[in-house]
């Protein structure tokens, strides 16, 4: 990917960080969602440790874009988009609504798929978020030495600090080079990491003994029903203990299911999911430009969102005998406070 | 290092008091060696053994605070409904494990295992307040502690740094407390809760009259040991701010407090401070070599030696599927931090001397009292309780009666009738269903009102644990035997407080809907008026602090006067109660403690 000239396009392409972080926001929730009962609570666990990741890293993009004078957009118009969904520009791959099932794992694992170690020669045509990380950082690296502090002089919004975000990771709020290489840095190690090692290289946890596989190897796990030992070999497969998937105890939601099929108190309750989602982007606007204390208001929004999602995904799919119904995160035509707070936004490619 | 000696320390029980403990002593330049002997089991260690109390507590039929907590075999523990007396014609009360000597049931409990009774603590830490700790002096009633507030403020801070207590100092300045100027507690008060606000709204400008005073009701923000915002403003001993620890087996989990308010049993988000966290930071690859924990491991005797009096060696029994087998083990010091009622049983089966091991037995006796307010309550929101009305903690009527603190609970009736579950019973008896149903459940228990009235109970040799060799626990240990009643002051401060509620209860539009059962085993009358106590899980007493053995069983540095190389530490070390909940206190006690054995242990003879 090509180096990156002027600090407006630097904000721009961080902004399809943005997009991209948020993109596997639902794809994560509905697989969540579709788990049935207590049969799978260490799957639960993994993608529930991986959503949270996700959410960081949506938050240190735009803390990085506020920093350098740009605006980030999360309102509802701009990020909910219609599935399946390209991830990434330039990359064909695109992704799913889906229930927790095999193939979609191996959905999270082209996600999350981790780029060449860097000794290695890059290959042709696929890109992963990995290297557009680093084409991130490299491009701010350059910008600076250009530009000097001169970069973080001008922030646009306060940034969203450990006060307001909690979770798995460290929040930092970005007000130099040293602060955003980091925060690119965490994004970069806890999601794909390479394929030199299964852990995130130099995991930011509080916790003593917690070291984390990188997400790709996470889902691995899950795939082999097996968990990683300190020393396995990336390239092999795990040799730690056993761990117990249940790829039964699931609603079998049919894929990327749309509004249209639905009828009567199952398209009121969809409905009232997708509204409610469309509230919560708009929330993280807010948040994002410049009222970081939103952030409290928009956390037991999710816990919320949790509760109508079920709602929807225990129903039957109509027409669609053996699938179940579940949220569509479609965009509802709504009004949003957002507009007033979007002017100046980055253009989104 | 002296290798005389298997370890440098014991510590029986691995809970908040012996926790605390153990890392002091680890984190100590000395290098010791220390070992924990926790009688129950490690389930909650990990996530998983987080989720099967999860699972334990919502299939409990009856939420009582072990019911996620599943007793040993081997090393028992009383639940909340075992309070039959001992009678010749009722066999059952012989399989209770505490038996219940009366004339009263000794309504508390206490939990063995990893974490110990605080797993299914409240969370409220308040300290204790000065005039507390001088009650004979100030009230003539009581006893005086060998130690001021003074002296335990840095112990205070410790103890609030290791559980991690949101809180608003300047809220417990104006109630009445001293801290250092500038001090903050590590993490920002938990917001009050709506019918805490609604309530201090609608009581501002009422007075109530209590024992022949006017008062004002005053509704207090409590100081809590769960996770909230942490303070920018505090600062730590290496000058850092505070950061939240999470869930057990799960960091990224529990950083902030959910609003569960289920917090007494348990915490679904581990939002709520457990020993565990404490554990976690001294079980590392660091003190592997001179650190262990050792489970299903029950201490049963300690040696004596004859002539120094001094412990030579404790005796234990480690159980496992099928297997049990008897133990020894030596150290410098030994450490019993099992809590009230075990501590006395071990000090007791190792046939020390002192008489007033056991007596002395203490609690926080309590009444319910509930009504429906005339107004939308929004109950259910929030911790347990965030808030106390605090007027009658301190007030010279002490001299006559037990001072009480109100906690407003945030659960509804859920300690008085079983809250919302008993409502649905009810309503459904009454036929009705579907949308009906609904509506009726919304409409009452949105508007539910429930006032814990904690009273403070009064040292009394007579209340004491003795133990009796006639019944056996599976280990063939002789079991705890409870002698325990309610004294006139007591009962007095108890048959005030629902005066007091009817007054309060009038002045913010709420019907009083208490009523209390006959049949109720903590049922009891004074004078012309009758109530219903409840034990708080505040165990106190059973070897308290004082200046020598005529006068207590252990020192100000919770030392054992007879046996020079033993502590007894925990709630039974306090002289009287006061009317805060005991956490927070053991712990500040804990830390101090620990200097002592410190102290002792770097001594060229440490036995003396």
């Amino acid at each position: 990917m090509e180096l990156i000239k002027t600090i407006e396009q630097l904000r721009t392409e961080l902004q399809a960080g943005v997009v991209v972080e948020h993109t596997t926001i639902p794809v994560y929730l509905v697989a969540l969602y579709s788990l049935r009962g207590d049969a799978n609570a260490r799957v639960r666990d993994v993608i529930h440790h991986v959503l949270m990741e996700e959410m960081l890293h949506l938050t240190l993009v735009a803390n990085l874009i506020n920093a350098i004078g740009g605006k980030p957009n999360l309102c509802q118009k701009t990020l909910m988009v219609p599935f399946p969904a390209p991830l990434l520009p330039g990359n064909n791959f695109k992704v799913n609504l889906s229930a927790f099932s095999k193939s979609t794992v191996h959905d999270f694992l082209q996600i999350e798929k981790p780029a060449p170690a860097a000794d290695q020669p890059k290959g042709k045509g696929r890109r992963t978020i990995g290297d557009f990380y680093d084409c991130m950082r490299d491009s701010l690296k350059l910008l600076h030495e250009q530009h000097g502090d001169t970069l973080f002089s001008a922030p646009s919004n306060p940034q969203v600090t450990g006060k307001f975000y909690y979770g798995p990771g460290e929040i930092v709020p970005v007000t130099n080079l040293e602060t955003a290489l980091f925060a690119l840095k965490t994004i970069r190690d806890q999601g794909e990491g390479d394929s030199h090692t299964i852990w995130e290289r130099e995991p930011n946890y509080r916790f003593k003994g917690s070291l984390e596989p990188a997400h790709y190897y996470r889902f691995k796990q899950l795939l082999d029903e097996r968990s990683w030992r300190l020393h396995d070999d990336p390239a092999k497969l795990p040799t730690g203990p056993g761990v117990t998937v249940s790829w039964n105890d699931v609603y079998p939601m049919k894929r990327n299911p749309k509004i249209e099929h639905y009828d009567g108190e199952l398209k009121e309750g969809a409905l009232k999911f997708n509204k409610r989602y469309g509230e919560l982007l708009c929330l993280l606007n807010e948040t994002f430009n410049g009222k970081p204390e939103k952030m409290g208001v928009a956390i037991p929004m999710m816990s919320q969102l949790r509760d109508l999602a079920i709602a929807v995904i225990r129903q039957p799919y109509p027409g669609k005998k053996g699938f179940n119904a579940g949220p569509t995160f479609e965009p509802v035509d709504q009004p949003c406070g957002c507009s007033a707070l979007a002017k100046g936004a980055v253009a989104v490619k | 290092m002296n290798t005389q000696y298997d370890f440098d320390v014991v510590i029986v029980g691995a809970g908040v008091a012996g926790l605390i403990m153990a890392k002091q002593i680890l984190e100590d330049a000395g290098n010791f060696r220390v070992l924990v002997l926790e009688a129950g089991g490690e389930r909650s260690k990990s996530f998983e053994g987080h989720r099967e109390y999860l699972k334990n507590f919502f299939e409990a039929l009856i939420k009582i605070p072990n019911s996620p907590y599943p007793a040993e075999f081997y090393a028992p523990h009383p639940n909340e409904l075992e309070t039959k007396l001992l009678n010749k014609n009722d066999p059952a009360a012989e399989l209770q494990y505490v038996l219940q000597n009366g004339p009263q049931p000794f309504r508390t409990t206490y939990t063995r295992s990893l974490g110990g009774t605080v797993q299914h603590w409240l969370g409220t830490c308040l300290r204790l307040r000065p005039s507390d700790l001088k009650m004979r002096t100030t009230y003539g009633r009581g006893l005086d502690w060998p130690l001021t507030y003074e002296e335990l403020m840095p112990y205070y801070r410790k103890a609030e740094f290791e559980i991690g207590v949101a809180g608003d100092v300047d809220e417990q300045k104006l109630d009445g407390f001293k801290f250092e100027d500038g001090y903050v507690y590590p993490m920002e008060g938990i917001p009050k809760s709506y019918v805490d606000s609604e309530l201090e709204r609608r009581l501002n400008g009422h007075t109530f009259t209590y024992a022949g005073t006017t008062q004002k009701p005053r509704v207090t923000a409590s100081p809590q040991g769960r996770n909230g915002i942490p303070n920018p403003k505090y600062k730590d001993e290496n000058k850092n701010q505070y950061v939240p620890l999470g869930a057990v087996g799960r960091g990224d989990l529990g950083l902030r407090c959910e609003g569960n308010s289920s917090c007494v049993p348990i915490c679904p988000a581990q939002a709520k401070y457990t020993p565990v966290k404490t554990l976690n930071k001294i079980d590392i690859p660091e003190y592997a070599d001179r650190f262990s924990i050792l489970y299903n491991s029950v201490a049963t005797k300690l040696h004596i030696e004859k002539e120094s009096g001094n412990i030579e060696s404790l005796e234990y029994k480690k159980y496992g599927r099928g297997s049990i087998s008897t133990k020894q083990v030596t150290a410098k010091v030994y450490i019993l931090a099992a809590h009230a009622v075990e501590n006395a049983k071990l000090l007791l089966n190792s046939s020390c001397k002192n008489d007033l091991i056991g007596r002395n037995l203490m609690d926080h006796p309590f009444v319910l009292t509930w009504g429906l307010s005339d107004w939308n309550a929004g109950t259910f929101r929030g911790p347990a309780v965030t808030s106390t009305i605090t007027s009658l903690c301190d007030l010279p009527t002490r001299k006559d009666l037990s001072a009480c603190r109100i906690e407003i609970s945030n659960w509804g009736w859920n300690w008085a009738t079983g809250s919302p579950y008993a409502e649905v019973d009810e309503f459904l008896g009454q036929g009705l269903h579907g949308q009906k149903l609904r509506e009726a459940l919304k409409n009452n228990i949105s508007r539910q009102i429930e006032f814990n009235f904690l009273t403070e109970q009064l040292p009394d040799k007579d209340n004491r644990v003795t133990i009796d060799e006639n019944f056996r626990d599976e280990l063939e240990l002789p079991r705890p035997k409870l002698h325990y009643q309610l004294g006139e002051y007591e009962r007095a401060g108890l048959i005030e407080a629902k005066k007091v509620s009817d007054q309060i209860f009038k002045s913010a539009g709420v019907t009083d809907c208490t009523k209390y059962d006959k049949k109720d085993p903590g049922y009891f009358e004074f004078g012309q008026s009758n109530a219903v106590f409840y034990g708080a899980g505040h165990i106190g007493g059973t070897h308290i602090m004082g200046l020598n053995a005529n006068d207590s069983v252990v020192d100000k540095d919770q030392r054992s006067h007879d046996h020079r190389n033993l502590f007894a530490i925990g709630s039974g070390s306090f002289p009287t109660m006061g009317t805060s909940n005991p956490t927070l206190t053991i712990a500040a006690l804990s830390f101090r403690s620990a200097e002592a054995v410190l102290r002792q242990l770097k001594q060229a003879n440490p036995w003396n």
